[in-house]
């Protein structure tokens, strides 16, 4: 079979197709997605320790992805037994896979972020204007994974009857209340910028 | 050589649909990449010395410089945000296409400036003053960008969802080439002043003169300002704060 020769532009575009596709991949290849996202969201934690530089460009950069996981590990069975509950079609797999999509595809905004969060982290005069910044982009990267998720455990209820869809799409409005709230306070927690541990 | 840069523009001009094709495809992108980066030099460098006519001499020659530089840096601290957001949100480009995406957008801006050079350098020649200058470039500047987005638009498919692309890329860029022309002010400069700095001295930020500004709209005055220059707010404190944040 004559090898197809991939534009060199593919590559490129396969890197953040392979961190935000939408389908089943594997336990292997979920996992490995949520670790790439996971270090991409260290960029961040690096543009946010830049204001004070030293040993806060290394406790920032461990503490974005920390929470990241955090949030994650947090998330995963509560979303699963939920559903459970629901007698949704959505196996603790497919939560999972979705879930690393979500983290992963947060990961890359956040580090889409870092470069522009940097030169504001580093010249705004005031610390509670730069926490805000740093909030800002929390905010954005995590509503566009949150999106993603909905997005995502919304097709996955498809198949299933109506009084199930519509339980689990008021489920879904609500655990997305609670995950911002929940991502705010552990962020808040391990992110030394927004007054987290230090 | 030329010729197809004047092509480029053209087209970047009457047809940004086709630009924003040529970007994401990646077809014959070196072209318009050139035709871009010079469009960005000379558009935005020829608005950049109309703003300094109002003190002329070297400032003429260090906006004309300091303007694109801000262009570009703004573009090379945006692009990755702009490739992410995309790609978060179902519409993944290739990287070199994000740039070129960008690149091309930046670059209708920039023509749109030179659009605007003869209004602004008659406003300033008749003395409508330094803040309704700053306002009339603001205001060139907001319509140059709305261009510069319409192209980008035309990318990523020119729906909804692009436009929650466009709106959240549109977040980011803001603040961050607002700071970025911050931090390489001067570009009016004063009449007055004899000495012309390439650089003002780090002083404030965009965005804590933005949120000053809005505290002192609601009587909410900065403290520290009132006992540095040893005024009252707001009156007195207002002309010192101009002085400080001018452009």
């Amino acid at each position: 079979m004559e090898e197809t020769v991939r534009p060199e532009t593919a590559s490129a575009e396969d890197f953040a197709l392979r961190l935000t596709l939408d389908g089943p991949l594997g336990l292997a290849p979920e996992l490995g997605r949520l670790a790439a996202g996971l270090a991409l969201s260290a960029f961040y934690g690096l543009a946010l320790g830049a204001r004070s530089g030293g040993a806060e460009l290394l406790k920032n950069a461990l503490g974005v992805p920390l929470g990241l996981f955090v949030l994650g590990a947090v998330m995963m069975p509560s979303l699963t037994v939920l559903f459970a509950i629901l007698d949704a079609p959505v196996t603790p797999s497919r939560v999972l896979g979705l879930l690393a999509r979500a983290l992963s595809a947060v990961g890359l905004v956040l580090a889409g972020l870092a470069p522009g969060v940097a030169l504001l982290s580093v010249t705004v005069e005031s610390s509670e204007l730069a926490g805000s910044v740093a909030r800002c982009g929390f905010y954005l990267a995590g509503g566009l994974g949150l999106a993603g998720l909905g997005g995502s455990l919304s097709r996955a209820l498809a198949g299933s009857e109506a009084g199930v869809m519509l339980k689990g799409h008021l489920f879904l409005l609500g655990y997305a209340v609670f995950s911002v709230m929940l991502a705010a306070r552990l962020w808040s927690a391990f992110v030394p910028m927004l007054g987290g541990a230090s | 050589m030329t010729a197809r840069a004047f092509r480029l523009f053209d087209e970047l001009l009457r047809s940004p649909k086709q630009s924003a094709d040529r970007a994401v495809m990646g077809r014959d992108l070196e072209p318009l990449v050139l035709a871009a980066l010079v469009a960005i030099l000379v558009g935005s460098g020829v608005f950049g010395c109309v703003l300094a006519t109002s003190r002329g001499g070297t400032q003429l020659l260090y906006s004309a410089t300091k303007l694109p530089l801000a262009l570009v840096a703004t573009l090379v601290l945006v692009v990755p945000a702009f490739y992410a957001i995309s790609a978060s949100l179902g519409r993944p480009l290739a990287l070199r296409s994000a740039i070129g995406l960008v690149l091309a957008g930046t670059a209708r801006a920039a023509l749109v400036l030179v659009a605007f050079t003869p209004l602004v350098w008659l406003a300033l020649d008749a003395g409508i003053g330094y803040h309704k200058g700053v306002l009339l470039a603001s205001a060139c500047y907001g319509i140059a960008g709305l261009a510069a987005l319409r192209l980008i638009l035309h990318g990523m498919g020119a729906d909804l969802r692009a436009l929650v692309i466009l709106a959240c890329f549109a977040s980011v860029m803001a603040p961050v080439g607002a700071q970025a022309a911050w931090m390489l002010r001067p570009f009016f400069g004063r009449p007055a002043q004899a000495h012309v700095p390439f650089f003002r001295q780090r002083e404030s930020s965009f965005l804590d003169a933005v949120a000053k500004s809005a505290r002192s709209s609601v009587g909410i005055y900065d403290l520290d300002a009132t006992r540095r220059w040893n005024c009252e707010p707001p009156a007195n404190c207002a002309s010192r704060r101009a002085l400080e944040n001018e452009l």
